[in-house]
């Protein structure tokens, strides 16, 4: 009996020598990329990012794009859900390639993991009639302020301790709040901003320029010191280059960083 | 009313990862367990001491803790990477992830921990008389435990391994921390279209089937009764 387990013990410390042994060599992310056949995608479930479709296929703006970018390596692309908490653990632990995932490109994280070239931005901006005398944010602050309940639009007017805020339901209400003429400003996404005002219904209003609250920008998250970064910064400015990026935001809604995609 | 349909059927996606999970987690931890169990009551020191510090770690940190260490700590340290299957079959591959088995090797190890001290228990309660019973009839060590002991081990063990083996398939809603797919995450998921009842529906689940393991347990509790002295 004694031996046996002898034999056991020194089997088991064996194997996890072994383990400690068998390192995955090099730390090339692209070699690995191609030795495993497959491009490893982490994402939450975040529309109009990434979803997915009645077909029960992921759809979205990034998810497109990390197929077209496992496309283009050659590989398949898996796309995996992950624990948004712990992108940074997962990411260094190889458990997935890249985040793709309408990712906020904050200093913070800048510390942890690089970003590829930014591709796509959001801030909040103000909207108001053209003929409107309203062109900074100290005017906005004492002015009748229609916002989205619970919006990001919501926290500016919180943050900047606007006087008047009127709440309703949807970024389309306070346009509509301005067009009515019930409010002097609504405070919306840049990205739904771009796509209606001035246009149509709305070829009244005009988004106010120079201002613009929270800017955020979104990249794609990938190891430090990948070397997949350079090859996904080609890629990102060649789609841009060649319209795909560009059609795409306009099926999914999404507002560009045309600056950087463009550099 | 599609709703309720669409609520159910990918809950019951969820939930038999939840039970894959379960099985297979008894599968490798029941055995395993017993060969702790030999270890930690072994007359060799070294091996007798190194099990129970491992016992002490398993049982002495959080699960959820191993399942994070176990997940992610050999990529972190450059060590391996858990592998993934890829059998062309649709539910099994969505299902056995790379997340599942570093989940199913955390609970095996942990479960397999904890039902040692179960079967110690057991193997200790035996008395002594009968191993010498059984050396005076001239039984080898190996008999006596498989021919004498094991069965009355087995009845008394039922209680507490029942005990477990219920916490285990509540237990398997911590692998939503590795972002496996199990039931909880998918209820959780609706959440965020602002349906709530689809959490207490996913209770159901659980509620039905740890009615279904304790009326098996107290059929396996009769069968073994007449063992009774």
């Amino acid at each position: 009996m004694k031996k046996i387990l002898a034999l056991i013990l020194t089997v088991v410390l064996g194997v996890a020598a072994c383990m400690g042994l068998t390192a995955c060599g090099g730390d090339s992310d692209l070699q690995r990329v191609k030795d495993n056949n497959k491009l490893v995608v982490g994402v939450t479930v975040y529309p109009p990012m990434d979803y997915v479709d009645d077909q029960g296929e992921w759809a979205g703006f990034d998810a497109e794009l990390a197929k077209m970018f496992a496309e283009e390596l050659g590989v398949n692309c898996q796309i995996v859900i992950i624990t948004w908490a712990q992108k940074v653990a997962e990411l260094n632990s190889k458990q997935i390639d890249l985040v793709w995932n309408g990712m906020t490109a904050s200093e913070e994280l800048g510390a942890q993991i690089d970003f590829s070239v930014s591709y796509a931005k959001n801030a909040q901006v103000a909207v108001v009639k053209a003929d409107s005398a309203i062109t900074s944010k100290d005017q906005i602050k004492t002015a009748k302020v229609a916002v989205e309940a619970g919006s990001a639009g919501a926290d500016v007017a919180a943050d900047e301790a606007m006087t008047t805020v009127n709440p309703v339901t949807a970024q389309v209400d306070a346009i509509n709040e301005v067009k009515a003429g019930t409010s002097d400003v609504a405070i919306i996404d840049i990205t739904m901003a771009q796509s209606v005002v001035g246009k149509g219904e709305y070829a009244g209003l005009k988004i106010v320029e120079g201002v613009s609250y929270g800017d955020e920008i979104f990249a794609v998250g990938l190891r430090k010191g990948s070397d997949l970064k350079a090859k996904l910064d080609t890629f990102l400015k060649a789609k841009y280059a060649d319209g795909t990026i560009t059609a795409l935001a306009l099926e999914y809604g999404v507002g560009l960083n045309t600056e950087a995609l463009a550099g | 009313m599609g709703e309720f349909l669409q609520v159910t059927s990918q809950l019951l996606e969820g939930f038999s990862t939840s039970v894959m999970l379960f099985i297979l987690t008894l599968i490798i931890a029941l055995p395993l367990g017993l060969i702790i169990s030999f270890c930690t009551i072994s007359k060799f020191a070294p091996l007798r001491i190194f099990f129970k510090v491992i016992v002490w770690i398993l049982r002495g940190t959080p699960l959820m803790l191993q399942i994070f260490v176990i997940f992610y700590l050999p990529g972190l340290l450059n060590l391996f990477v858990w592998p993934t299957m890829d059998t062309g079959w649709a539910w099994f591959d969505r299902t056995i992830t790379t997340r599942f088995i570093a989940a199913l090797v955390a609970f095996s190890i942990n479960y397999a921990a904890y039902f040692s001290e179960i079967y110690r228990g057991g193997i200790e309660s035996i008395s002594k008389g009968q191993f010498e019973a059984g050396q005076v009839l001239g039984m080898t060590k190996t008999q006596i435990f498989f021919k004498v002991v094991l069965l009355q081990v087995i009845k008394r063990i039922i209680p507490p391994m029942s005990n477990e083996i219920i916490t285990l398939i509540k237990d398997t809603a911590l692998a939503n921390f590795i972002s496996v797919l199990d039931i909880l995450y998918w209820a959780k998921d609706f959440m965020l279209d602002g349906l709530i009842w689809p959490l207490f529906y996913a209770g159901a689940f659980y509620l039905v089937f740890v009615g279904l393991l304790t009326i098996i347990f107290n059929r396996v509790e009769k069968k073994l009764s007449y063992f009774r002295v």
